[in-house]
């Protein structure tokens, strides 16, 4: 693959950029998700941010750097151990008694705690583990197949 | 022997599914109970006029937020029961995770599903673009 594009030099206003948000972006994004069940935000708007961080990589540099950085046979991969922690979680509530997704072991920690709602803390990380891989592995998709860099996954 | 496993999985999961639907047709869960607040839901959605959604006074005065003094009505009953039955101090946790959870599941499975179909899609695209080049 020697194609001209691939050798384009970005700007260093962009780099640099890409370089300062970047841990921002990605610690915010962690603190969104853990402090879900406690603050406004959640596991889904978390790992959008986290993920948005993925982007961040790309503008900054390049294709190559982020395929480098992110291993996107994994994220696919969380993605679905995700899913799966969230319906073993919901499975819980079953063997306590209730509903599929009944909170089930929340007698743990005090009122405002960040593990203090029982399977509701849990299932809202699982959410954002799901969402982060997810929407990290659409991204490096859809980039590497309909993006202007030729490159393999 | 594979299709004998197969057989005592599916009747395991039969057997579980029909003691469940056993059990939860004997006591019914109760996932949030009204009449422990004082509102009954299905008297106040029957005579909808009674409810209390007048602003007080004193608190618009004020400039505070424009709050009905004792409200009624779902949304009241889950905000006063929430604490005591989840212990999650924000009220929206609870209704994404555990009264409203199946609505999660089927959120994150959407994309789930979006993610893999559009990457199978786009691979075949890829693959028939490469085989056009070869030729």
């Amino acid at each position: 693959m020697n194609n001209g594009n691939k050798m384009k030099t970005r700007h260093v206003i962009v780099k640099c950029g890409a370089d300062l948000y970047l841990p921002f972006a990605i610690v915010f994004g962690l603190a969104v998700i853990l402090f879900g069940t406690v603050s406004p935000g959640g596991g889904f708007q978390g790992g959008v941010i986290v993920a948005s961080a993925a982007l961040l990589v790309y503008l900054g540099h390049g294709f190559d750097t982020m395929k480098s950085a992110i291993n996107p046979h994994l994220m696919h991969k969380g993605e679905a151990v995700g899913a799966i922690a969230y319906i073993a979680l919901a499975s819980i509530g079953l063997v306590a008694g209730g509903n599929f997704v009944r909170n089930a072991i929340w007698n743990n920690g005090n009122p405002g705690n960040v593990i203090s709602a029982g399977t509701i803390t849990y299932m809202s990380w699982a959410v954002g583990f799901k969402v982060l891989t997810g929407v990290a592995f659409l991204l490096m998709l859809l980039i590497s197949l309909l993006g202007g860099n030729q490159d393999e996954m | 022997m594979k299709k004998i496993a197969i057989l005592l999985a599916l009747v395991i999961v039969l057997g579980a599914g029909i003691s469940a639907v056993t059990y939860m047709k004997n006591e019914v869960p109760v996932t949030y109970n009204a009449q422990a607040v004082g509102t009954d839901a299905r008297e106040l959605l029957e005579n909808y006029e009674q409810y209390e959604a007048d602003v007080h006074p004193d608190a618009k005065a004020e400039g505070e937020r424009n709050l009905p003094e004792n409200p009624d009505g779902i949304a009241s009953i889950i905000v006063a029961t929430d604490l005591s039955e989840t212990e999650a101090i924000n009220d929206v946790a609870p209704i994404v995770f555990d009264y409203r959870g199946y609505d999660t599941m089927g959120e994150s499975f959407i994309l789930l599903t979006a993610i893999a179909g559009s990457y199978i899609i786009l691979k075949n695209i890829k693959g028939r673009e490469e085989e056009a080049d070869d030729e």
